[in-house]
């Protein structure tokens, strides 16, 4: 699985080396870049698209990978001290923190303005033009590093 | 740290595809990491274009919604194994103890279950003693000769009513019933034999 990723990150990277190349470098800024590699490493089985199922795969990596003591709920201070209102946003309970449900809720209800087609899948276009408009609206919210939000 | 992590990382899944595309990311990128001068190593941009973007900020910037995706990306980037064997000791640790206790919770589960069952068996067996005991003498008979016809008729050696009632034609079907099983043609009803009618169905 890991090893997987790693050769989709791979190949992900040389194509938008060459991508770079061609459209002169420095076309895509850090988010852009950003947004591209993670949609290569989410897109499981390598169709170009993201399905449902591969959001889901993908958010519970991101979520695993930030529930440090294992307790199957994000913190504040597992999720860096996002801004407030923000985090009250998706913590639907209020019990102070994130359960894997809470965050994917969230997460598929942006899966569905997404996709406008309706049919159920996600291109690579639609998530980098999310994610440009995502990151200038959050940005102050959850603290990115500045460089990431550039597209 | 998570910088250089992230660095001895990317050379390690994405090779120097990667670390290239984030050296030159980060050169073209036009705010503070442009800054850097550029004559300093491209290890050094690389660390800080690899902390820009896999830096657990950023990972929990996207699994909160400020990124459709992510979450691959920033697992495979924030992975500390390799450098840090300390940190990845007790999370192996941790899903032993997650097993183990999902093992104990299915088996006691399973205990559980096996003690309910036996209360449940324990409970009907009781229910049917008292019920035998207290009812009136009158009525465990009238019950049996019931049970009795029924049994009979089923076997075809009965067709009167299904009354409880000891009448002729019940004592005629018994005395049929235990010609064909080689018993004492006697026409009395006794619990034994109801018991082999109900196994002989």
């Amino acid at each position: 699985m890991r090893a997987r990723t790693a050769n989709r990150l791979a190949s992900a990277a040389i194509g938008l080396v060459s991508l770079m190349a061609v459209s002169g470098a420095g076309a895509a800024g850090l988010g852009e870049v950003y947004s591209r590699l993670a949609f290569e490493a989410a897109d499981g089985n390598g169709d170009q698209t993201i399905d449902e199922a591969e959001l889901v795969a993908d958010t519970a990596a991101g979520f695993v990978a930030l529930d440090d003591n294992g307790d199957r709920r994000l913190d504040r201070r597992e999720l860096q001290e996002p801004d407030a209102a923000l985090f009250a946003r998706l913590d639907r309970n209020r019990d102070g923190s994130l359960s894997f449900a809470e965050v994917l809720a969230n997460k598929l209800e942006i899966f569905e303005r997404l996709d406008l087609s309706k049919d159920g899948t996600l291109s690579v276009d639609e998530v980098v033009a999310f994610d440009r408009q995502a990151c200038t609206r959050l940005a102050t919210a959850a603290k990115p590093a500045a460089t990431r939000c550039s597209y | 740290m998570t910088g250089t992590n992230a660095l001895n990382l990317c050379r390690r899944i994405g090779g120097a595809a990667l670390c290239l595309l984030l050296v030159s990311a980060c050169a073209s990128n036009g705010n503070e990491t442009s800054a850097t001068p550029a004559p300093e190593p491209p290890a050094e941009n690389g660390a800080v274009a690899a902390r820009a973007l896999g830096g657990r900020d950023n990972l929990a910037f996207s699994l909160m919604g400020g990124a459709a995706l992510g979450g691959e990306l920033g697992s495979a980037l924030n992975n500390r194994e390799g450098e840090t064997r300390p940190a990845a000791e007790p999370t192996a640790g941790r899903r032993t103890d997650d097993r183990r206790q999902l093992a104990y919770d299915r088996q006691s589960e399973r205990q559980r279950e096996l003690v309910r069952r036996e209360v449940t068996k324990q409970r009907l067996f009781e229910d049917v003693r008292r019920e035998r005991l207290s009812a009136p003498d009158s009525k465990r008979t009238t019950a049996s000769i019931a049970t009795a016809q029924r049994y009979l008729k089923a076997q075809g050696l009965y067709d009167g009513h299904v009354d409880g009632v000891m009448g002729q034609q019940t004592r005629d079907a018994i005395v049929r019933y235990q010609a064909r099983n080689n018993l004492p043609q006697d026409g009395s009803i006794t619990p034994v034999m109801i018991d082999k009618m109900r196994s002989a169905l």
